[in-house]
């Protein structure tokens, strides 16, 4: 009867302890993604801001500048969504991009500056390398809605690392054996991060692409179930 | 009879107003009027109501906001179609019916709007298609179809 008790209270601890390491999973998934998110925005800025640079200065022609801005921003962000979590890339990925061609975008800018029936053929070489010159500024553009709802997810992420650091604290402060529990949160609490990486990258090779959910949900039980499993171990 | 009609720059135009938002133009003349969105792509007029199809500029990052509005231009209801790290581009529009419009934009699909004669209760997340961010959380004036891919 006792043994029972002494199990029941096992995995109870246990199962607690994963809940406590779930706090600090979700926390770190939110804090990565944002400062992906705020790598994205920086370094498009910084790649449109030297590429204007570059073509004002007559290192390169516009039309150079134009194209290779278009090109680099792709690569910087399939960078930044290699960079996020797996909860992170399934988001990304949740809709096939359909993006404009250069050609599209200077049709596009051409009307935007010289109004709807504007040809850009029609156009000056200086009016030409204008539209170019927008181009590329708007290729350093991110959109500031998701960067502000990325922001407001860091402000949160960090809040829930905070409270899983505090918890911790707690949990050491209090127990007899103040070594021994260190070194079980840092372990646990390690292993329920490590367990819903891995947990969202499993879900999201059994899922497909663009399965945010469901590798939100292997996240979340892969986390919980590799702190319990350690919880129990130990 | 309700019908659908794409209206010309001269009669309904935006400009923008902050970087997220512009402001409405009637027959060429200022409204206090804002909507989302930095471009504008179609407006239709659909009896006495407006269905505006705007995105933000971003070539990156474009999302699709669509608005209902009234005869006094308050927005009615509003949908946004996108997604982050992700971009869409708004073509091949064509108006199916007096209150029904296709188009493509993002996902690799055809998308649909209906117009609804009245509003309906609808559940968050789960009355719109993937991608699709609505205003109201509970009801709709129009629908939006469509069955985009992932990448």
């Amino acid at each position: 009867m006792q043994n029972e008790d002494q199990d029941y209270n096992e995995i109870f601890e246990a199962t607690i302890r994963g809940l406590e390491s779930e706090i600090a999973n979700i926390g770190v998934h939110a804090t990565l993604d944002s400062e992906a998110r705020r790598a994205y925005t920086k370094q498009i800025f910084a790649m449109s801001s030297e590429l204007r640079l570059s073509a004002s200065s007559g290192k390169i022609s516009w039309l150079t500048a134009a194209t290779q801005a278009q090109d680099t921003r792709n690569i910087v962000m399939e960078v930044i969504r290699s960079r996020s979590t797996p909860v992170g890339l399934a988001m990304a990925q949740r809709l096939k991009k359909e993006g404009k061609t250069l050609n599209e975008l200077v049709a596009r800018k051409t009307q935007q500056l010289h109004g709807r029936g504007a040809v850009f053929a029609g156009l000056s070489k200086v009016d030409q390398n204008k539209v170019y010159s927008e181009i590329v500024k708007s290729a350093g553009k991110s959109n500031p809605k998701v960067t502000a709802q990325m922001k407001t997810s860091s402000y949160a992420g960090r809040g829930l690392i905070f409270l899983s650091i505090a918890l911790s604290v707690y949990t050491v402060a209090t127990a007899e054996n103040k070594f021994d529990a260190a070194g079980k949160e840092i372990v646990i609490t390690g292993v329920g991060i490590g367990g819903g990486i891995a947990g969202g990258a499993a879900a999201g090779l059994i899922c497909g692409p663009g399965a945010p959910v469901c590798v939100t949900v292997g996240a979340f039980v892969g986390g919980g179930l590799a702190a319990f499993g350690v919880g129990m171990i130990w | 009879m309700k019908s659908m009609r794409a209206l010309t720059e001269q009669e309904f135009s935006t400009r923008p107003s902050t970087s997220n938002d512009s402001y409405i133009l009637l027959d060429g003349k200022p409204t206090q009027k804002d909507i989302e969105g930095a471009y504008l792509e179609l407006c239709l007029r659909v009896g006495e109501k407006y269905l505006v199809f705007m995105t933000d500029d971003i070539p990156g990052e474009d999302m699709l906001h669509i608005h209902l509005l009234g005869s006094d231009l308050n927005i009615i209801d509003s949908a946004t179609i996108g997604g982050m790290y992700s971009t869409g581009s708004f073509k091949n529009h064509n108006v199916k019916g007096p209150s029904e419009i296709t188009f493509n934009f993002i996902g690799g699909n055809e998308w649909r709007v209906d117009i609804l004669e009245d509003k309906v209760f609808s559940l968050p997340f789960m009355s719109s298609p993937k991608g699709v961010a609505r205003k109201h959380l509970f009801h709709q004036y129009f629908k939006v179809y469509g069955d985009p891919r992932p990448e």
